[in-house]
């Protein structure tokens, strides 16, 4: 879809049509990542959360849970370094699937 | 898109001229809330923004945005000159301003000065002085009633409002949280004075022709705070559009933008730079989550708000590497602190 959309469908546009085409062809690509590499990038993460929190909730109440922990430390005291870092890694597994360009 | 008639009906009672010397001669972008018209008048060319109705969420009225631009072109910013604006029962507030010649579309920006080389540097520095214009004068040249319009924040208050930005999400960003907590832990002292900033000065709110910088669009986020909120945003990963070696819009190196910031008699002050680079990052990334929340919602059908979804995690990614860069423990490296 993005390849046709690309080839055949955003040169003859203009403007926003254009821009939404371009949008709608990386969307399809976006799709097409997170179909390959999505389940396992964030069981990736579940694992760690789980490691780090101490719990067996599921994914989205592991995220409210290390929001709600941060929220809870001291205003001058720092995240867990393993917190640090599995926040971090879960972003890049994140990002390779939205826009592994942007990777540094 | 309204009715052609009509609107040049409209544009020329809100201008007071003769309704035979306004021609509409094509749209430039049509929106839910604005409308944007190329026209002529007198055989002048220029542009007419319509509003259908006053802007939520922070951004100023049409109107008041009109006296701002108007206001700081005395101050020596480069904008459109403000041919007149006003209200139609029918279509809402109108503004119409010049039409200045060059390009706004970022990858079109960055295309011209990868052509022109020379262009880059002359960009950067022309911001830097329309930033030091703005920051040092723009405030003595509002008119009370309009200065009076706009919001301040800075600080403590600003970290309130976005920390209320972040609640009213669904979902948890404990991303932002961890960025939140940093800009606590970080806070610059208070800009003094009470200085105008654009709020959203970047490549793609910018006209580029040959000689530079023509011109600087879309004041609906002015407000009052703290000068280096501009500077910061100018140069955040995101406006540069993939052309990162270029830390100014993909267009310029910071060191230029400070050297012409500096000698037009604006004040650097570096630990507040990296502070609303860190601010604004956060403020960009949850305004993207919000936008995809608002389709989310049904609030809108826009694919585009929708593919914003995907972009908060590159916002999140560029926090990390301002606050705990791989492999540096000195959170405060960014603020110079």
């Amino acid at each position: 879809m993005a390849k046709t959309l690309h080839e055949q469908v955003i040169h003859e546009l203009d403007g926003t049509s254009q821009h939404a085409a371009r949008v709608v062809a990386n969307l399809c690509r976006i799709l097409a990542r997170e179909a390959e590499l999505g389940l396992e990038a964030r069981e990736q993460t579940r694992v760690e959360l789980q490691a780090i929190l101490s719990t067996d909730a599921p994914f989205p109440d592991l995220l409210r849970t290390l929001d709600e922990h941060l929220q809870s430390l001291p205003p001058d005291a720092e995240p867990d370094d393993r917190i640090i870092e599995l926040m971090r890694a879960d972003v890049e597994r994140r990002l390779t699937i939205a826009r592994p360009s942007y990777l540094i | 898109m309204t009715d052609i008639p009509l609107l040049e009906l409209a544009i020329a009672g809100v201008l007071g001229t003769e309704p035979g010397t306004v021609k509409v001669t094509g749209t430039a972008s049509v929106g839910a809330v604005r409308q944007t018209v190329f026209l002529t008048v007198d055989q002048t060319p220029a542009v007419a923004q319509i509003a259908s109705y006053v802007s939520e969420g922070g951004q100023l009225s049409q109107l008041t945005e009109a006296a701002i631009v108007a206001a700081v072109g005395d101050a020596g910013v480069p904008v459109p000159k403000v041919i007149g604006s006003g209200t139609d029962r029918e279509l809402g507030t109108i503004v119409v301003t010049s039409l200045v010649d060059g390009v706004t579309v970022p990858r079109h920006v960055l295309r011209a000065v990868e052509s022109a080389p020379e262009l880059g540097p002359e960009i950067t520095r022309q911001c830097g002085e329309a930033l030091a214009a703005l920051h040092l004068r723009g405030y003595d040249t509002l008119p009370g009633a309009t200065a009076t319009e706009l919001t301040s924040s800075q600080g403590s208050a600003w970290i309130e409002q976005m920390t209320e930005s972040l609640e009213r999400l669904p979902d948890p960003y404990p991303v932002f949280r961890h960025g939140l907590r940093w800009l606590t832990r970080h806070l610059p002292d208070p800009y003094p004075t009470p200085a105008v900033v654009h709020g959203d000065l970047r490549n793609g709110n910018i006209i580029v022709d040959g000689h530079g910088l023509a011109a600087v669009l879309d004041w609906e986020l002015t407000h009052l705070g703290d000068p280096m909120e501009d500077l910061a945003w100018l140069c955040l990963r995101t406006w540069r559009f993939g052309a990162d070696a270029n830390e100014v819009g993909g267009f310029g190196q910071l060191a230029d933008l400070k050297d012409a910031y500096v000698q037009a008699g604006g004040t650097w002050r570096q630990h507040a730079f990296g502070w609303w680079t860190v601010a604004r990052t956060i403020w960009w990334g949850l305004g993207l989550a919000g936008q995809a929340n608002a389709f989310r919602r049904g609030d809108t059908d826009s694919i585009v708000l929708a593919a914003s979804g995907r972009r908060v995690v590159e916002l999140e990614y560029d926090l990390f590497n301002l606050i705990s860069p791989p492999g540096d423990d000195s959170l405060a490296s960014l603020a110079g602190s």
